[in-house]
């Protein structure tokens, strides 16, 4: 072999282009008698090996590392689909969108980009370049974040498969393809039938709910069923000043007006008297059993009745002091009594 | 205007823990001309390991120093395993090295802890601190940050510039076959590089995960602002790391907070790009070697 290339100098290419022809065959033969599936990852192997070529140009041939070739892979992947959602035909040529334009556009664009990348990175080496790039490969998809409208944002824009023939037209995004794949591909509308222009018969005749016929012929309409000036509403049909209520009108039958200060008479108020004072509380000889025999106060509550009826002596039932020994009180008959017996 | 300030305070504390990233490439970079892609990675790594340590113990601080300890170790063990054999090939061998050990470190992450993010809730109070009747985006907890990275840098630089160890590595950094005729044993300063920046960046981890949730990838958004801090600071100079990685953090959270938090990684970006379009050798460097 390294013979034959050096005697014929262009050898090596034609034997290249050979092993690539019979590779091609290969594959394209193993990949109609394989299942789907295997298919696919046959497929995915071929396309991280593509993106492979592009390291080995940069980082085997030039030295350059680069971190952020699958920067350009989502470049190349996002001019794809936006040229095959939104293109029906090829501009200039005029001819029906494919797959196989789609890749074009695809890796013309990959060359701009790569382009506008290299020609910053062209100054770099080492590290330097390695960083900036890896910058890119982070921002770029923040890029398509920033724009979901017409990048899908974190989702990405989803694409029919396998790439419907003539390109993604409207008539692919019809009902039937629609329902299909159950979704409509992001960036287009879906596609509804259009009305036709005469839509129906608006003379033929409509019944109302209750079976009454409607005829809907505006011929039927006479000048009476216009309406007229008298048909209007008047100054008179508003409500004026007199008909709102006074205070007049609150006025009981009795002639007493209404109001709300009403005042009470002295007698119905409560007086000193009415509350409770220190002789309808009881004392410690009420606790004095029938035998004789003195209840033991075992709880706090007790003590506190005490203190706070010497302390509290003559004053007002208001006292909050007194209002807490009250409540003592009620607790100690519940729970607090013991009376022992023996 | 009120705006404004609460945006450059509630960039303080992420620009200090980005000026920590950057340190740790800084201090990789000074020792072996290798930028570390890793470096976050690690991070990530010892982080999850404070976590496992604070979930043990209950104790954060005890967490903060076993995950120190584990960067130290994983520093050295990356230096050892992947850099000192694939050095000697040559330079880009070693930036794809670093960054195929940040991917197995990311791997070897959510095998042991998992894929899903988990809550790395700070030690103390994160609400901002109440002054004049208002809330400022300032917390207790961005202090703490604060006080970490200011009494970190300084330690720093007494080792580098009051100690023999400093001096040895700064000399095997500024030329090290001059350094290692003077003496110096050059291979140990580099491991001593890497360990250090280990340390610094697993301090940096365990600040940075309460202010966004731990995930084996959580961090790597932090390697692009930490490298951009880096190379605009000089990549030789600790002190433009430090001072690049708060300018960093403090323009991310002004862009964040008047646009969008999705434009960051675009800002860093084009930081960088401009950066390297316009003064390659970055501001605080002596150094005027890295164009082609």
């Amino acid at each position: 072999m390294e013979a034959l290339v050096q005697r014929f100098p262009g050898a090596r290419l034609g034997v290249n282009a050979v092993t690539a022809l019979v590779i091609w065959g290969l594959l394209t033969w193993v990949n109609q008698v394989i299942e789907p599936l295997m298919s696919y990852y046959l497929a995915t192997a071929a396309m991280y090996a593509t993106a492979m070529f592009g390291m080995t140009i940069l980082l085997g041939l030039s030295g350059q590392v680069s971190l952020g070739n699958g920067a350009l892979m989502a470049i190349g992947g996002y001019i794809f689909a936006l040229t095959s959602m939104n293109w029906q035909t090829v501009p200039i040529l005029g001819t029906p969108w494919n797959a196989v334009w789609s890749m074009v556009f695809a890796g013309f664009g990959g060359v701009v980009f790569g382009a506008a990348i290299g020609g910053i990175a062209a100054r770099l080496r080492g590290p330097y370049l390695a960083g900036l790039t890896l910058g890119i490969a982070v921002g770029v998809p923040a890029i398509a974040n920033r724009f979901p409208e017409l990048l899908g944002g974190e989702n990405g824009l989803m694409l029919q498969v396998p790439y419907p023939a003539g390109g993604y037209t409207s008539d692919d995004t019809s009902d039937e393809a629609v329902d299909d794949g159950g979704e409509v591909p992001l960036g287009e509308e879906p596609v509804y039938e259009e009305l036709p222009d005469d839509f129906g018969d608006f003379e033929e005749e409509f019944t109302d709910e209750f079976g009454d016929e409607l005829d809907n012929d505006s011929g039927d309409l006479s000048d009476e069923d216009l309406l007229t000036e008298d048909d209007l509403l008047s100054e008179d049909d508003f409500l004026s000043d007199d008909d709102f209520l006074t205070d007049e009108d609150f006025t009981t039958e009795d002639g007493f007006e209404a109001g709300i200060d009403v005042e009470i008479p002295e007698e119905d108020l409560l007086s000193e008297d009415d509350f409770l004072s220190d002789d309808d509380f009881l004392t410690d000889e009420d606790f004095t059993t029938e035998d004789g025999f003195e209840a033991d106060i075992e709880s706090d509550a007790g003590a506190d009745l005490d203190g706070g009826s010497e302390a509290g002596g003559g004053a007002d039932i208001t006292d909050p002091a007194a209002d807490l020994d009250l409540a003592g009180v009620d607790a100690g008959v519940d729970a607090g009594f013991v009376i022992e017996q023996w | 205007m009120i705006d404004f300030i609460d945006y450059l305070l509630g960039g303080i504390s992420s620009g200090a823990i980005i000026a920590l990233m950057a340190l740790a490439l800084v201090l990789v970079w000074r020792s072996t001309r290798v930028v570390n892609f890793a470096q976050l990675g690690q991070a990530m790594f010892t982080t999850y390991v404070a976590l496992t340590v604070r979930e043990l113990t209950g104790s954060w601080f005890l967490g903060l120093i076993i995950a120190m300890a584990a960067g130290l170790v994983v520093g050295v063990i990356v230096h050892f395993l992947v850099i000192r054999p694939v050095k000697r090939l040559d330079t880009s061998g070693a930036i794809i090295a670093t960054f195929g050990v940040l991917i197995a470190l990311e791997a070897l992450a959510a095998m042991v802890w998992g894929g899903d993010p988990e809550a790395f809730p700070p030690p103390i109070n994160n609400s901002g601190y109440e002054v004049f009747g208002r809330i400022w985006p300032f917390s207790p907890y961005d202090l703490l940050v604060l006080a970490s990275v200011v009494v970190l840098v300084l330690a720093l630089s007494v080792v580098f510039t009051r100690t023999n160890v400093g001096l040895a590595m700064r000399a095997s950094a500024f030329n090290p076959e001059v350094a290692r005729l003077s003496g110096v044993r050059v291979n140990r300063m580099l491991v001593l590089g890497w360990a250090i920046a280990g340390l610094v960046g697993a301090v940096a981890g365990v600040l940075v995960a309460p202010l966004s949730t731990l995930s084996p990838t959580s961090f790597d958004i932090f390697l692009v602002f930490a490298f951009t801090a880096a190379v605009i600071g000089g990549l030789d100079s600790l002190v433009g790391a430090v001072a690049f990685g708060i300018g960093t953090g403090l323009v991310i959270a002004l862009v964040s907070g008047y646009s969008d938090s999705s434009n960051a990684p675009l800002v860093a970006l084009v930081l960088l790009v401009l950066n390297l379009l316009f003064k390659p050798e970055g501001v605080f460097s002596h150094h005027k070697a890295r164009a082609v």
